[in-house]
């Protein structure tokens, strides 16, 4: 059985912290900047696009399509069999890695560009993971 | 660095490659620099500078008794001796040392001693936005741009496949490579599967070895007994720690800005280049290698290697010692590329390669994350 204990769990920084609040609150917070309106993800309190510091914390839509990933067959102990290991295409441009979840962990049903939706899973007292999982699904 | 004002006079692996539990990493550092410095004809207190990853410079010049004027401990993975070479040239052009020795030495397979590169902490950013989707290192991120880059290309698994079958003639070539038995693209194709789509033959080797070059001024390639091996065009870069943030995952942005830096310092076209080191970690890394660095057009990689041209007898040689594939592959694999160029150079390789004028060797380091290019010619390039 999956023991989630087994998880590399995220440790926040002050300049991750609106992140990780985030997603215990079942948001998923990304970073605008105001002077180039660049979105840009893994946070950081300035834009890494123009430099400017001028830049606010918003909610992203959560919608997502299947940019790349693999299914890992080597065991862990926090997973079930073998998984998916992806990076996603949020909607608002940036990049993330995650698990798709809620479907068969095969080839056939990880289409690339398939539309996914965020959905946040409470892994410990303190930290909620993000997951995606097609769109449409049950949650 | 001015083309051809520098040489690389010493090279050498440790004396066994694969297995070595006899000796610590500290120790296989230490024995590639006795092999490189017998190659060189010089001893330990000729040695002024010192560069080397996975041991810190301290740890390696106080073992060996080196009191060096200058040190290098540039740790970017596996191409990390690559940028070694490159600065070891700038520092010796700008006087701040004369014989620089270069080492690598890791006990990826036995563990015996092991230090040195490993991941950050859970609050780095890798720590907090990759590794908590059960990532187990490079199995599970080095591969994870492929599937994407299949879709853009229309490059094939059998395609895939196919960089072990061609790697595999060249390590049946080799007898010191690990696998030297000849494969198919059935056999690599049905073999387990690690993270589809790669199977285990796609999946670098994982030993114990280590290697060292010496590394002086051209103008004094006459006091060495080595036909010298000159330094054309060098280049680095970096471009993140996270393979998730890749900027485009059908192509190295370090691996272009790495090669073009180093095409452009040696001035020479791709049809004078006569052998190619491509660091293998896994076997999509030759389809970027080749593309990334204009030998192929984006998405022509896959039928080139295919269609045998970078096997023996084909136009042009790729990873002619087998590679991380099937040669060895301790981690961080660079070392063993440049040592594959450096013989090749010298007409002293095992799958010698007719008239090896050129050779463009090209490092990769961390998932993507880092790039090194080493340009290395005879004396009739100059």
């Amino acid at each position: 059985m999956a023991d989630l204990s087994k998880l590399s769990l995220p440790v926040a920084t002050p300049e991750t912290q609106h992140f990780w609040e985030g997603t215990q609150e079942g948001e998923l917070r990304l970073q605008k900047c105001l002077s180039c309106s660049g979105t840009y993800f893994p946070p950081r309190p300035f834009c890494p696009t123009c430099s400017s510091q001028d830049v606010e914390v918003f909610t992203a839509s959560g919608r997502a399509t299947l940019y790349s990933y693999i299914i890992n067959h080597r065991p862990h102990p926090a997973f079930d069999g073998p998984y998916s290991i992806a990076v996603v295409e949020l909607e608002e441009g940036p990049r993330m890695m995650t698990n798709i979840i809620n479907t068969p962990q095969q080839p056939e049903n990880l289409l690339l560009d398939m539309p996914l939706q965020v959905v946040f899973r409470k892994v410990s007292e303190a930290v909620a993971l993000p997951y995606f999982q097609p769109a449409g699904s049950a949650i | 660095m001015k083309r051809g004002s520098i040489a690389i006079v010493g090279a050498a692996e440790t004396t066994e490659l694969g297995r070595i539990p006899g000796l610590s990493q500290l120790q296989l550092h230490a024995d590639a620099a006795l092999n490189g410095m017998r190659d060189a004809g010089i001893s330990m207190a000729d040695i002024d500078g010192v560069a080397c990853a996975g041991e810190s410079p301290t740890s390696v010049a106080h073992y060996l008794g080196i009191q060096p004027n200058w040190v290098d401990s540039t740790s970017v993975g596996g191409c990390s001796f690559m940028l070694h070479v490159r600065h070891a040239a700038a520092a010796i052009n700008d006087g701040l040392c004369n014989t620089v020795l270069i080492t690598h030495g890791e006990s990826g397979r036995s563990n015996v001693g092991r230090s040195g590169f490993r991941g950050g902490g859970a609050a780095t950013l890798p720590g907090q936005f990759e590794a908590p989707f059960g990532g187990m290192g490079p199995t599970t991120s080095f591969t994870l741009p492929f599937l994407r880059y299949m879709k853009e290309t229309g490059t094939t698994l059998e395609q895939l496949a196919m960089v072990v079958v061609s790697q595999r003639l060249w390590a049946g070539l080799n007898p010191r490579a690990t696998l030297q038995e000849p494969t198919t693209v059935d056999e690599v194709m049905n073999d387990r599967m690690i993270a589809y789509p790669f199977t285990k033959p796609e999946c670098c080797l994982v030993t114990d070895g280590g290697g060292a070059l010496i590394v002086v001024a051209a103008d004094r390639v006459a006091d060495f007994p080595q036909s010298p091996v000159y330094l054309l065009g060098t280049g680095e870069s970096v471009e993140t720690p996270m393979i998730s943030q890749m900027a485009d995952f059908t192509s190295s942005r370090a691996f272009k800005i790495a090669s073009a830096n180093a095409f452009a310092e040696a001035g020479i076209q791709h049809s004078e280049v006569d052998h190619v080191m491509i660091y293998d970690a896994f076997a999509h890394l030759p389809f970027y290698g080749l593309e990334d660095m204009g030998f192929c057009k984006p998405g022509e990689a896959g039928p080139y290697i295919a269609e045998g041209n970078t096997s023996p007898g084909g136009e042009l040689p790729v990873n002619t010692n087998g590679g991380g594939l099937s040669y060895m592959h301790s981690g961080m694999y660079g070392m063993y590329a440049l040592q594959e160029s450096v013989r090749q150079i010298r007409g002293s390789a095992a799958a010698q390669v007719d008239a090896a004028d050129i050779s463009v060797c090209h490092g990769v380091g961390g998932m993507f994350a880092a790039s090194g290019t080493i340009i290395m010619g005879t004396q009739e390039t100059l």
